[in-house]
């Protein structure tokens, strides 16, 4: 739904349908619930002649639709408040503005910052940033690429890092009132307020590996172990925090899937053979072992085609910001949960500075 | 038999609901227009058809075990 369609609403009123209608949800379901009982047995003396199951489906179907249509009309109406009641929600004066405005307010909901990346042109990113304030020496940003933010601008992303006795940090982890902050530079670029953020989780790379994706995923896994990324379930586990570094709300168990590395692999023949060895003998060359190893690489592969989807998921937090010139600039932390020797998780966290698999900068929390 | 007494207590309540949505859209649409306005008016005539036909179904399931009950007495 978009355009430059005239709209209006009362954004009191459709909070208040909202609430209304999410009484009566409360009540039917509570209802639904004691009726399913004596009807499943109601269902063994007609022998299912009513086909109870399909239309009590039907009936909790409706009872979804009306939670989700309060859920929707409440946040229709918040968008309404953003769009022209200065975000007031309690507003009961009648808010007229273009769809696309209340679209723009609607979209964040579905908004995911990995899949709005792009790169810069030359020279792009410096113009966006203040050139004065990206190098200190010490000091400043890291970045190049763009994230475009729900609200349709561009914004530049940027990694911050300060020196301090010797060691670089990139991020706070908490601060108390008046402490020095990794953000603005320990006072070199004060000034910013954040406009919007967001914390979720997201899968990135592209929505969905295809098949030939996933089969050269797995390729990979059998050279380079599991891949890179964490599962949902297990960055579901983090605790983010702005501000702050991430925590574990829960540790969350070893992947499954993720095979355990085998004892020993016979080296099979390289295609080269090594500089004044041609006659190296390699024990995979065997039938045997060759049979062996065909074997292992299966599982891997196997267990990379579908670990290819499974591990492409992060907890993040995105900030938008701006200053007091009007300039914007994006603060894009993404976090892995990777799994140490000991199969206890740890977490990685990035700065996110542009569209490509590598345009990341690794965190080093400041105490 | 249970299930025409769940049937009587549910009935009711389907009707309150379907009057206390309606009662909830004539709060919310004054003054709401636009294409938002237009997918809720969708929505609200699918879903009150919905209950509409859960009540009529719970009538003939209640009108079915009435006469089973009957025609077992």
């Amino acid at each position: 739904m978009s355009g430059e369609t005239g709209c209006s609403a009362r954004p009191a009123d459709l909070v208040e349908y909202a609430r209304e209608t999410g009484d009566a949800v409360w009540q039917l379901r509570g209802a639904l619930h004691d009726f399913d009982i004596a009807a499943e047995a109601y269902e063994l003396i007609s022998g299912g002649i009513f086909r109870l199951a399909r239309y009590g489906d039907a009936l909790w179907d409706a009872a979804f639709e009306l939670e989700d249509m309060a859920g929707w009309v409440a946040h229709v109406g918040w968008a309404f408040a953003v769009a022209g009641a200065g975000g007031d929600s309690t507003a009961t004066a009648v808010v007229t503005a273009s769809a696309m405005a209340v679209d723009a307010w609607l979209e964040p909901v579905e908004w995911s910052p990995a899949k709005h990346l792009r790169s810069g042109a030359p020279g792009e990113w410096l113009r966006a940033l203040d050139p004065t304030c990206h190098g200190f020496g010490d000091a400043g940003y890291s970045g190049g690429g763009f994230v475009v933010g729900p609200d349709g601008r561009a914004y530049p992303l940027v990694a911050p890092y300060v020196t301090r006795d010797g060691v670089v940090y990139q991020a706070d982890d908490g601060l108390v009132p008046g402490a020095r902050s990794v953000l603005d530079l320990d006072g070199r670029d004060p000034g910013w307020t954040t406009i919007y953020e967001k914390i979720g989780v997201e899968r990135w790379g592209s929505d969905a590996p295809n098949l030939m994706t996933r089969l050269l995923t797995g390729i990979g896994s059998t050279v380079a172990g599991r891949p890179n990324g964490s599962s949902r379930s297990d960055v579901e586990a983090l605790h983010l925090v702005p501000g702050m570094a991430p925590t574990f709300g829960a540790v969350p168990d070893r992947p499954a899937t993720e095979p355990a590395p085998p004892p020993y692999m016979q080296p099979s023949e390289p295609p080269y053979s090594p500089p004044a060895q041609p006659d190296t003998v390699y024990p995979g060359s065997n039938s045997q072992a060759g049979k062996a190893n065909a074997v292992s690489e299966g599982v891997d592969l196997a267990g990379g085609f579908f670990m290819s989807d499974l591990g492409r998921h992060a907890a993040y937090d995105i900030t938008f910001q701006q200053n007091a010139t009007g300039q914007v600039r994006a603060l894009y932390k993404r976090v892995y949960v990777g799994f140490d020797d000991a199969g206890d998780p740890y977490a990685d966290s990035v700065w996110v500075i542009g569209p490509e698999n590598n345009d990341h900068v690794l965190i080093n929390y400041a105490p | 038999m249970e299930v025409i007494d769940a049937c009587d207590r549910l009935l009711p309540r389907l009707f309150d609901v379907i009057a206390q949505h309606e009662h909830a859209a004539a709060v919310a649409r004054p003054d709401w227009s636009g294409p938002h306005h237009d997918e809720f008016e969708e929505r609200f005539v699918a879903v009150q058809r919905a209950l509409g036909q859960g009540c009529t179904w719970v009538l003939r399931l209640r009108h079915d075990a009435v006469a089973r009950l009957e025609a077992a007495a």
